[in-house]
């Protein structure tokens, strides 16, 4: 269900963004802005992920703004995009079913019920597909 | 020589049991000093983070005074039953926190589940163990209907409310016109016996929906009444708030070594903080945690049987009777209904946990020491999996848990006027 990790980046970018490590996940991201973040798909889309609650809490339903630009930084529009996703360390699943339900601009997706319930280290699984093709991405979080 | 061997066995076998039994029961943790992830889990637990209650969007009158009024008469009276003697106080007991000490519910009949408090479950998205209905109010209607509970029908309450003059003034006041009751029979339900069914179904469609939405209405003001009951500070609460102002304090008056102890494995080893998290010790969600079958039952399919019950709920919060719109929904629009959620029930409140006997979604286990034993073994689930795993603590570190649960309960944040009948 999770699989493994090689292509995954994470990188803090500007005011909005913080660091999400693969390796060691800080104990205290929950207490900076754990709202914002920006991940690279296998094939080099790269996908920034704006939570509208910020910062992400346990326990509250949101949705999140995923903005997906292609290799040469075109928006990639109408592409079908699923999060599933969960707790590694807990062997299951999110709560929610979330799912992106409108394309509000040109390769920037509305996913709305995203909730967490537990504190602890969380793992996204996007699966990108557009004109044929199949990507993943993956992103960790510490709440 | 013969002697000596056997005392030195002998000696043997008794310093090693000895031992054995000071490392199963002594305490050796130093609970003097928090880390910085202590402190903002235990932070994370207090009252003091509690936001304020928002509105409920399918429930319009949620926080109206006048829908109150109604919801608190109606809270507390028996003729809401079959037999004149049953109200949602029989079972939601103001003095035992909104529970009734029963392993299993005692309405009109013995039901097939036990009593959850109602103590600040309007914080919670889910009612009922299994989670099938997804608002207070739709909550508070299904037991108005369901035969072990008031065995009673919409008609028939429409009825009782358009009969008694203090609840009609009452209901109209918040709601408008009670509909019109001439031609209709006596009682009669979508849910109710065949000839309460043969009855509904003889009346005109147009008349049904009207009578449904009085009866919705009666849920809404049974909501407005039943948010008020929430929890008040506690022990653990003020602790919480002494840590808060000096970082470095350990053991106080306000909570013993002992206590503070268990609240260490409370957030840390063993592990309930997981599900049992937020300031009111629960994360709303469904957990198969390997509780046995209640007695004379199959293991019930819990959350996957609720959610599917919930959608197709006429009262739910995408229906015609909820004052909502589709985006305010979310709740019930992606709930999740794969097989892991076999199984799962409702994760409970911790708040007053030491009053509110006997425990889990059957009553099955007596005591707060046997829920410690219960977690600690994490036994195999009869259906589906286990969540938890087993935790390996010592009989004193669950002696310390089951301390640490004595410090959740302090009187209702409620006024008194509100518990009891009016």
């Amino acid at each position: 269900m999770f699989p493994k990790l090689n292509l995954v980046t994470a990188f803090y970018i500007g005011f909005s963004f913080i660091v999400i490590s693969l390796i060691s996940s800080s104990a205290h991201a929950a207490n900076v802005n754990n709202a914002d973040f920006r991940v690279s798909s296998d094939a080099g889309y790269s996908i920034a992920v704006y939570s509208q609650l910020s910062p992400i809490e346990i326990n509250k339903i949101h949705s999140w703004i995923i903005e997906i630009t292609d290799r040469n930084n075109r928006p990639l529009k109408s592409a079908n995009i699923e999060m599933v996703g969960g707790m590694p360390d807990h062997d299951h699943g999110l709560p929610t079913e979330p799912q992106v339900t409108e394309e509000v601009e040109p390769g920037k997706y509305l996913l709305e019920g995203v909730r967490f319930h537990m504190q602890g280290k969380w793992q996204i699984i996007f699966t990108i597909k557009e004109n044929g093709n199949k990507d993943q991405a993956i992103l960790e979080l510490q709440l | 020589m013969k002697k000596i061997l056997v005392s030195i066995i002998a000696a043997a076998i008794s310093l090693s049991s000895l031992s054995y039994f000071a490392w199963n029961n002594f305490s050796f943790s130093n609970t003097n000093e928090w880390s910085a992830e202590e402190l903002r889990l235990i932070q994370s637990l207090s009252l003091a983070e509690l936001p304020a209650l928002s509105t409920d969007p399918s429930n319009r009158l949620a926080n109206d005074s006048r829908a109150l009024d109604l919801g608190y008469r109606l809270f507390f009276d028996t003729r809401l039953s079959s037999n004149s003697q049953v109200s949602c106080s029989s079972c939601h007991r103001p003095e035992l926190m909104f529970t009734d000490g029963l392993p299993l519910a005692i309405g009109i009949d013995i039901g097939p589940r036990h009593t959850p408090s109602l103590v600040g479950t309007a914080y919670s998205p889910w009612f009922y163990w299994d989670g099938r209905k997804d608002s207070q109010w739709a909550q508070a209607l299904a037991p108005l209907e369901a035969r072990h509970e008031h065995e009673s029908d919409r008609v028939s309450i429409i009825r009782l409310l358009a009969e008694d003059a203090l609840l009609k003034n009452s209901y109209e006041s918040a709601f408008g016109s009670l509909p019109v009751l001439e031609s209709l029979p006596d009682s009669a339900s979508p849910l109710g016996t065949d000839a309460q069914q043969q009855a509904w179904q003889d009346i005109e469609s147009n008349q049904q929906a009207a009578i449904s939405g009085a009866f919705a209405n009666v849920g809404k003001a049974l909501a407005a009444y039943q948010r008020l009951i929430l929890p008040g500070r506690t022990r653990f609460d003020r602790y919480a708030a002494e840590l808060a102002a000096d970082k470095e304090m350990g053991e106080t008056e306000t909570l013993n070594s002992i206590e503070i102890a268990g609240l260490k494995l409370f957030i840390g080893q063993g592990q309930c903080i997981n599900c049992h998290n937020g300031p009111l010790f629960t994360n709303h969600e469904f957990h198969n945690t390997g509780v046995l079958a209640i007695a004379g039952q199959l293991p019930p399919m819990g959350r996957y049987d609720g959610i599917r019950t919930a959608r197709k709920d006429p009262f739910n919060c995408l229906g015609e009777f909820s004052d909502a719109i589709e985006g305010d929904c979310t709740e019930l629009r992606f709930a999740r209904d794969e097989n892991d959620v076999v199984g799962a029930q409702k994760t409970p409140t911790l708040r007053n946990v030491s009053l509110t006997a006997p425990y889990m979604h059957g009553g099955q286990i007596k005591t707060l020491a046997e829920v410690m034993v219960h977690y600690n073994e994490a036994p195999t689930s009869m259906l589906s999996h286990n969540e938890a795993k087993p935790l390996e603590l010592r009989a004193v570190e669950l002696k310390q848990l089951e301390a640490f649960m004595e410090t959740l309960s302090g009187p209702l944040a409620t006024s008194s006027k509100w518990l009891s009948a009016p």
